[in-house]
């Protein structure tokens, strides 16, 4: 991540955020706490990546699960 | 939850093409070659049977539950609580990840051709907020806008084609079946998830249409033209490259379009990438928005766009830390695709209908 993309990445956590104020007044509380969760994941989200220097990708799981499928079309068909 | 969109089987018809094209026009005459040579647009056509096939089965699944939706369908046929847990599961692994690696291809695709110096954040947020506006505006102002679009990119696509008549060699396609039929269906069974497996996804968009008998006329010849017009441009990148260039082009259809003499028309040409693309994007992005909204029961779903829209930009960059990755990811995508697009909609047909409807909607 760059500055800038930090920048309009602390924009868009901005303006979710302004997305409560109409909640607020119908007191939507699922809703909010949609919008909070969806905020936090994506501020701690990078924060926990850099300080605990972790390396998961969630796609990692999916080319595991489905790479042996994919060798065994391969070893069929080519 | 938004009211009833009463598309025309017209504006389903073309919001099927142009899905369909988005993404898939850049990459898929390579994918197709890498494995079956010249014989890749003989590739293409079997996809586009393997698309038709999956299309045949979720209209099934459609004709089964005409008024309803997908999150409604899981609620009828898994349960309240199983058929949360199905819609959430598909939102979140499948719709969700489309629209990271969809954006995330748009951004490599533009950074690594036009303007290599940008970072790849600010290309990818300028489109992440035009999709979040065109759902703050609501679904129908997207469907006009692919209207609008819609002459444009047959228009452009025919330009390409008939530009490029002179330049194309048909020894570069012979001999034909020259490592026999086995990799051409190899070739077919991998890349036919991406994007003809998507079709499911048009369960959230059917039961809106107010002419529910077109549907499947449109939905068909939607699949039928994007698969058409795909076969074309993975023939036309074989006999103008040859089956070696298409093969290590990352974006053979940009190659294509620089072999036309005039200029830099290549980025004119690129008109018809950045519209099938941004109308993928909007729907993919929709699909999940509504999705979400109604698995969860909100009121209403556009103060969601924004949050949503901040995910998908993590996401994009959690997902593909690199753009090499991303073409990792398209070897075993197909599979992925067929649990939600084929194996999915099969257990929505097969499995019975529960008496006590508790859906999430109602």
């Amino acid at each position: 991540l760059n500055v800038f993309s930090l920048v309009m990445l602390t924009l868009m956590c901005l303006f979710s955020l302004l997305e409560i104020v109409p909640l607020w007044k119908k007191k939507l509380r699922k809703e909010m706490a949609a919008i909070f969760s969806c905020v936090s994941v994506a501020i701690l989200l990078p924060i926990l990546y850099r300080t605990l220097k972790i390396d998961f990708n969630p796609m990692n799981g999916l080319v595991w699960l489905f790479r042996p499928v994919a060798n065994w079309i391969d070893r069929i068909f080519m | 939850l938004p009211q009833k969109l009463n598309l025309r089987a017209r504006q389903f018809f073309i919001l099927v093409t142009l899905y369909m094209l988005g993404s898939a026009i850049l990459i898929m005459p390579g994918n197709l070659a890498i494995v079956s040579k010249q014989d890749a647009w003989i590739a293409a056509v079997m996809v586009i049977l393997i698309g038709l096939g999956t299309m045949w089965l979720v209209f099934g699944v459609y004709k089964r539950f005409p008024e309803k939706n997908l999150v409604e369908i899981n609620a009828e046929v898994f349960g309240r609580r199983l058929g949360f847990l199905a819609s959430l599961l598909f939102f979140i692994l499948f719709t969700f990840t489309i629209t990271a690696l969809t954006i995330r291809n748009l951004g490599d695709f533009v950074v690594t051709t036009m303007i290599p110096d940008t970072p790849l954040g600010l290309i990818t947020i300028m489109f992440i907020l035009v999709i979040i506006y065109s759902a703050k505006v609501g679904f129908t102002a997207a469907t006009y806008a692919s209207e609008i679009f819609f002459p444009w990119v047959v228009i452009i696509f025919i330009v390409l084609c008939l530009a490029l008549l002179t330049e194309m060699k048909l020894d570069n396609i012979k001999p034909l079946f020259d490592n026999g039929v086995k990799p051409i269906i190899g070739a077919a069974l991998h890349h036919s998830g991406f994007p003809f497996m998507e079709s499911v996804i048009f369960l959230m968009l059917a039961c809106e249409t107010k002419q529910g008998e077109k549907i499947g006329k449109a939905w068909f010849f939607g699949i039928l033209t994007s698969g058409v017009m795909l076969t074309i441009l993975t023939f036309m990148a074989i006999s103008v490259l040859g089956p070696i260039q298409t093969n290590l082009a990352i974006y053979p259809t940009l190659e294509l379009a620089k072999h036309i003499q005039i200029g830099r028309i290549e980025i004119i040409i690129s008109i018809l990438w950045f519209i099938t693309i941004l109308i993928r994007l909007i729907v993919i992005f929709y699909v999940t928005l509504i999705g979400l909204a109604q698995t969860f029961r909100w009121q209403g779903y556009k103060f969601f766009s924004f949050p949503l829209g901040l995910l998908v930009m993590e996401a994009m960059i959690l997902y593909v830390p690199n753009s090499g990755y991303l073409f990792e990811l398209y070897k075993v995508w197909g599979n992925y695709a067929f649990v939600w697009g084929v194996v999915y909609p099969v257990l929505l047909l097969v499995l019975p209908k529960r008496k006590n409807d508790n859906s999430p909607a109602a």
